[in-house]
């Protein structure tokens, strides 16, 4: 609680010196609603810095805005999610690094809905703090306190095959394919998404369990390599749909096979976008 | 006897295993007609959506072969295939489709009886396996629709 | 119109009668949602009523609709119509108004839409009075009232351990019920009676949007208004997945094998490809565009054409915006725009 005081103090000064002397021309960051909850607000100038607020539900990722904001020398506060994002995009051409002014926070973890228990991926974050920035609080970060979310993939992957895929449809049901987990992924910035591709046409607009399998599995798919884990897809789904269990099993399998992790590094490429001629080899040989 | 007969589809990079394919034709090697080749110029080109909807519109299981790591015939294309298609057979076993509806494997122009082997031994553990159901498109209402007069 | 004592037990007795002829959908919880599903059992009856998730809009336009089946060499065609009798019972009287709303545009004097008007047809309302405001709930700001009719064929008014009240404004509503109650008034007009119903009063603003409507035509050339109210808009869509007047719709072909059907599924304004044209143009290229465009057709476009707000103030936006938008706000804030 202390430390959310002091990190938006520091957070407001950031802001006033990223306006006056890095000329920025908007921030992005939270603002207080009525009932101490954060949303996301974009700030203009000097006079509204006092707008910038940081507390424990600080759960939207802000590296998603970026993309309506191309071109702006833009100021952003950022914890360990939103940074790594930040440098994912970057090493993605989306953004440059000197359009960018990066107020960052060494996270203390975001409360879930009931605002008494953290997510279960702050539980296990092991990069609380922005890989870059350009100012920080001085502040401890969040450790480590426990893998919950480890813990649920291995028992997930101890059940039988039709368990696994009863689990697994369940959650296909649930989807109305509303895409709001695309809309709020910093990652998903595709002009066009293959959901809107005619030709070939890979998946219809019925919101059916096989469709819905198709969008969800491409769309996680789609960010081997990339995903941060950040979560902010599944808060963004307004029907709830498990989708950490997937991320974090197909992010477990990067770091275990690849020993890659997305966004620590301005530079790397991808995981998918490069190759080892050393690389493990399972091919007929079943999971790996 | 009303056996069931699995469709597979096999993706095969025309420089080693469309190849080796060919060759176990030539030497008469045989392996069960079940499968269903597609040509693709290298293993690297697969994307995953054609595995998906090759499920889905109707195969049983899925093979895709490429050249040896380090012989492929565009130098790294089965490098790129090599990693990709491990992190999304990890993720779609993961959702309890059995693991025997996907298959990956290395053929080589030179691997005739190797490639019939291994399409005999596939068509045999999807034969196990039974129809796919947990992935097909179903569409009843238009199929009924046809089959009414 | 009728009001109506009926003893509970009475009720579900007619209820019971009525399910020969009609499915019977009440809100039941499911995990951390409430959905209208069909009553079953009778235990189910908990007489709470909660405000789904969901809106009833999916009575009348679901999701997917399938218009019609064909076959791929154009030999035959086959319409598909839902004429499915059913009782929707413990709307709200947020989304009993809604279907009002809809009924503007599907059932216009110019172009019935036969699909919604089968499924309208067929589908009777009986709403419940609001007992409290829910956190997010703004129908009185706009005017509303969570205790009139609205549209609806029947309101439930009161409930107490034993019976409630219920007025109907629907002859067909009325023949169900008429042999099962203990009284039966009367009534010229639902003002008589609203009182019965009435909740507290709540201390909220209303919202100018009488004035906004004024204000709205003069403010759209202003850029910057749009910009900021959709700066941290993610254009996700959840806000018109969820609102009971949000209507819009797309229509695909899906073939299989030697057929096909012809699917109207739901689609947003605030997707980019809403008004993306063939040519690569699009007029509303940015979530600014988009944002003023869902403002103007609630509280401009609505009233101008049918003298009605194209919101209800249900407040699922609000409850569910990733962005966390409350458009309440974005009325206030447009109203003050200098």
């Amino acid at each position: 609680m202390n430390n959310d005081k002091l990190i938006t103090e520091e957070i407001r000064e950031f802001g006033r010196k990223a306006f006056k002397e890095e000329n920025v021309e908007i921030i992005i960051g939270y603002e207080s609603l009525n009932d101490n909850s954060l949303k996301p607000a974009v700030i203009y100038n000097e006079n509204e810095v006092n707008k910038l607020t940081w507390n424990q539900t600080a759960s939207f990722n802000l590296a998603t805005l970026l993309r309506k904001f191309k071109g702006k020398k833009t100021g952003i506060i950022a914890n360990g999610c939103i940074g790594r994002s930040l440098v994912v995009l970057i090493n993605e051409g989306q953004i440059k690094r000197e359009n960018l002014v990066i107020i960052g926070v060494p996270c203390q973890g975001i409360l879930n809905e009931n605002n008494e228990e953290l997510y279960e991926n702050c539980m296990s974050c092991k990069y609380p703090s922005p890989p870059i920035f350009d100012y920080i609080a001085q502040v401890e970060p969040l450790k480590v306190q426990g893998d919950t979310l480890g813990e649920r993939i291995e028992k997930i992957e101890a059940m039988s095959e039709s368990e696994k895929l009863s689990y697994f449809k369940e959650q296909m049901n649930k989807c109305i394919r509303c895409y709001a987990c695309r809309q709020a992924c910093p990652m998903c910035y595709c002009e066009t998404c293959f959901v809107d591709i005619n030709s070939p046409k890979w998946l219809s607009k019925e919101v059916t369990n096989e469709d819905n399998t198709i969008w969800n599995i491409t769309r996680i798919y789609h960010l081997a390599g990339r995903c941060v884990e950040c979560g902010a897809c599944s808060r963004a789904c307004p029907e709830g749909l498990d989708l950490m269990y997937l991320i974090g099993k197909m992010n477990r399998d990067t770091k275990r096979l690849f020993g890659f992790e997305a966004g620590l590094k301005i530079g790397t490429k991808g995981n998918l976008e490069t190759f080892n001629p050393n690389d493990p080899d399972f091919f007929w040989k079943g999971e790996s | 006897m009303n056996e069931f007969e699995p469709k597979i589809i096999g993706f095969l990079c025309n420089w080693c295993s469309y190849a080796g394919a060919d060759l176990a034709g030539v030497s008469r090697f045989q392996y069960p007609a079940n499968i269903r080749i597609i040509r693709i110029p290298c293993s690297g080109r697969v994307n995953h959506l054609f595995i998906m909807r090759a499920l889905y519109d109707g195969a049983d299981g899925v093979l895709i072969s490429g050249c040896h790591p380090g012989d492929c015939h565009y130098q790294t294309g089965n490098y790129y295939a090599r990693r990709r298609l491990e992190i999304f057979k990890n993720l779609l076993y993961f959702t309890g489709i059995p693991q025997n509806r996907l298959k990956l494997a290395w053929v080589s122009a030179s691997e005739g009886a190797q490639f019939s082997k291994l399409v005999t031994e596939i068509t045999d553990d999807v034969k196990e396996l039974g129809e796919n159901e947990e992935f097909r498109a179903v569409r009843k209402d238009i199929e009924e629709f046809c089959n009414e007069q | 119109m009728k009001l109506l004592r009926i003893k509970k037990d009475n009720f579900e007795e007619a209820l019971r009668s009525l399910q020969n002829e009609f499915k019977i959908y009440i809100p039941k919880k499911e995990d951390d949602n409430v959905v209208f599903s069909e009553l079953g059992n009778f235990k189910d009856m908990d007489y709470k009523f909660e405000r789904t998730s969901h809106p009833i809009k999916e009575f009348v336009l679901p999701q997917n609709e399938t218009l019609f089946y064909f076959l791929k060499d154009g030999s035959r065609e086959k319409e598909s119509f839902d004429t499915s009798k059913r009782i929707l019972l413990g709307v709200r009287p947020c989304d009993a108004k809604t279907l009002k709303l809809l009924d503007f545009n599907f059932l216009d004097s110019s172009y019935i839409d036969p699909y919604y008007e089968k499924r309208r047809k067929n589908t009777f309302v009986i709403s419940i009075a609001c007992n409290e405001f829910g956190e997010n709930c703004f129908c009185d700001s706009l005017g509303d009232s969570p205790y009139k009719l609205n549209g609806a064929d029947a309101i439930i008014y009161s409930i107490s351990n034993e019976e409630l009240n219920l007025l109907i404004d629907n002859e067909v509503i009325f023949s169900f019920f008429k042999k099962y109650s203990e009284k039966i008034e009367e009534v010229n007009s639902e003002e008589e009676v609203s009182e019965k119903g009435k909740i507290a009063e709540r201390a909220t603003k209303p919202l100018p949007v009488k004035e906004l409507k004024e204000k709205l035509p003069s403010l759209i050339g202003s850029t910057d208004l749009w910009k900021n109210i959709s700066a941290t808009c993610i254009e996700c869509g959840v806000c018109t997945y969820l609102c009971p007047a949000c209507y819009c719709f797309d229509i695909n072909d899906i073939t299989f094998g030697k057929g096909g059907k012809r699917l109207r599924s739901y689609d947003s304004c605030m997707f980019k490809e809403y008004t993306l044209e063939a040519s690569g143009h699009n007029p509303r290229p940015t979530g600014a565009e988009r944002w003023r465009q869902r403002l103007l057709h609630k509280f401009l476009y609505y009233p101008d054409l049918y003298n009605e707000l194209g919101c209800s103030g249900c407040g699922r936006c609000i409850d569910k915006c990733p962005s966390k938008i409350d458009i309440r706000e974005v009325i206030n804030y447009a109203f003050n725009y200098k």
